[in-house]
């Protein structure tokens, strides 16, 4: 407990080859860039990936060659375009890839989060996702026989966040939706979070507590050329270059 | 017009089905009713802001965690940054899959790539003669809501045999609601060529849009549309060019048509840098 401040090697060092590491952000806001580019360069391997609504990140990882599996409801670069390393890796099956439905995989983190082994939902019932996501298995309500879907937890080694805010103790500050994070950061073995710039805060008002914060990393414009709100705008013209196969690291790197 | 229209006679230009399909989808949504619409669907989002400009004012539109914005359709594509100090409040994600599963929200517009005739849905992946031909998006939301919102209302602007095929090759939402609860499922399906309800015996086509014949629309699904005699779908209204000329000036809804969304893309690209 209680975040100690890290430097992105450091976090490199802790992320060895083929951990699950799960990141953080919703579709262009958010993402972890500066820590995912470090990951990249280091050339790791094996990883299994999940994210809730990824976009360059899970890009960035799937063009290096970083990924053995992946998890997630969809990867996007909204408004910017399709994910063509996403379609591509899934096309030549060049990956695992373990489809979610949004509600399923948050219901996944939630029972990881409270340390259970599944957890019930309404959500896709009646479709093949069980077919293609072990992580799920249709049952019946043990109470009144109504028909749910069963949701396995899904066990990460390491959340990777990025934030605006973070204040002396290790509170972080998010403004807006704050997408799978709370749940990734009470989900994960180890939650690491790089930040925009510390400041004073108010610890009640905080999105995260710094309960869940194992390493905090000052990382300044570390989600470019992603947005991290309200700090700066994801670069567009990034993401559609990117969306029309400019798919290498340094269009990435600010 | 996407490709397979032209050749079908459909005198609507697209920009015209873009405005048609839009208030049609707007008219879906009743004043009290809580509806969730994503970034990804700019169409079904111009049609949930019109329905609070026009008939439903008292409609909760939840988009990119704010609810209810005071912004127009532009503004709210700009996402969560954009909407800062425009919206009387917040609901983020985590908290509108709670409201999906306990039916707090009550409605929702999905554009999946291919609806069946019993209103399943698939935005995962397109199979053809037992391969796989195409990856699609991924599952997203369609399992969430598909089944246990009290409505979900259905669109597609590209009608042609294999977005509205028999059976889809890969079922990411079941269509038919579910029983116990009594939710309904799908209750509508809107395309760039008609409109469809859902009743008992699944699809059923409820209105045909201006131009187009029902020769037409049987040609291009892939289920069985039975001759019947249906109107033409109702033209937009006056009070809904109006709303959606102030709400949607640079016709971003045209974003989901296929022969107007590069240039509606280049426009939007323009207005955010």
């Amino acid at each position: 407990m209680g975040a100690g401040a890290l430097s992105i090697d450091q976090v490199v060092q802790s992320v060895p080859d083929g951990a699950t590491v799960a990141l953080g952000g919703i579709r262009l806001q958010r993402r972890p860039m500066a820590l995912v580019r470090a990951l990249a360069e280091a050339e790791r391997r094996d990883l299994t990936v999940v994210a809730f609504l990824g976009s360059l990140d899970v890009e960035l990882l799937l063009a290096a060659g970083c990924v053995r599996e992946l998890h997630a409801p969809g990867v996007g670069l909204d408004p910017a375009g399709l994910a063509p390393c996403y379609r591509r890796a899934r096309e030549e099956g060049s990956i695992r890839f373990v489809e979610w439905s949004e509600g399923l995989l948050l219901t996944s983190l939630e029972a990881a989060a409270r340390g259970v082994p599944s957890h019930p939902a309404w959500m896709g019932v009646g479709s093949d996702l069980p077919a293609v996501n072990p992580w799920l298995a249709p049952g019946t309500d043990p109470f009144d026989g109504t028909p749910v879907m069963n949701v396995r937890a899904l066990a990460i080694d390491v959340a990777l966040l990025h934030v605006p805010a973070a204040d002396g103790d290790g509170n972080l500050y998010v403004e807006g939706d704050l997408g799978a994070d709370g749940l990734f950061a009470r989900a994960a073995r180890r939650t690491l979070v790089g930040f925009e710039r510390s400041c004073p805060g108010d610890p009640a008002r905080a999105a995260i507590s710094r309960l869940w914060v194992d390493g905090l990393i000052e990382a300044p414009q570390g989600a470019r050329p992603c947005g991290c709100h309200p700090t700066y705008r994801a670069d567009l013209n990034v993401a559609r270059r990117w969306a029309a196969g400019a798919t290498t690291i340094e269009i990435l790197t600010p | 017009m996407p490709s397979s229209s032209s050749s079908k006679g459909n005198e609507l230009e697209a920009a015209d089905t873009a405005t048609l399909m839009t208030c049609r989808l707007a008219r879906e949504i009743s004043d009290g009713d809580v509806v969730g619409v994503g970034l990804g669907t700019p169409l079904a989002l111009a049609a949930a802001l019109l329905a609070r400009r026009t008939h439903a004012p008292g409609a909760d539109v939840i988009v990119a965690g704010a609810v209810s914005p005071d912004a127009d359709l532009a503004t709210c594509l700009g996402g969560a940054s954009a909407l800062a100090g425009r919206t009387p409040g917040y609901a983020v994600h985590l908290v509108t899959m709670e409201m999906a599963e306990r039916r707090a929200m009550t409605m929702q517009f999905l554009r999946p790539a291919q609806v069946d005739g019993e209103g399943n849905a698939n935005t995962s992946a397109i199979v053809r003669d037992g391969a796989l031909a195409t990856r699609l998006p991924g599952g997203l939301a369609t399992a969430d809501v598909l089944r246990i919102l009290p409505r979900v209302v259905l669109y597609h602007t590209d009608h042609r045999p294999r977005s509205l095929p028999e059976r889809v090759s890969f079922r990411t939402g079941a269509g038919g609601g579910d029983g116990v609860s009594g939710t309904r499922g799908p209750v509508r399906l809107v395309t760039d060529l008609a409109v469809f309800w859902f009743g008992e015996r699944g699809a059923e086509l409820e209105s045909i849009h201006p131009g187009v014949s029902l020769e037409d629309v049987q040609e291009q699904t892939g289920f069985d549309v039975p001759g019947a005699t249906v109107g033409e779908t109702e033209p937009p209204r006056a009070a809904e060019l109006e709303a959606l000329a102030d709400l949607d000036p640079h016709a971003l809804r045209e974003l989901e048509l296929r022969s107007t969304q590069a240039r509606a893309a280049e426009r939007l690209a323009a207005l955010h840098g």
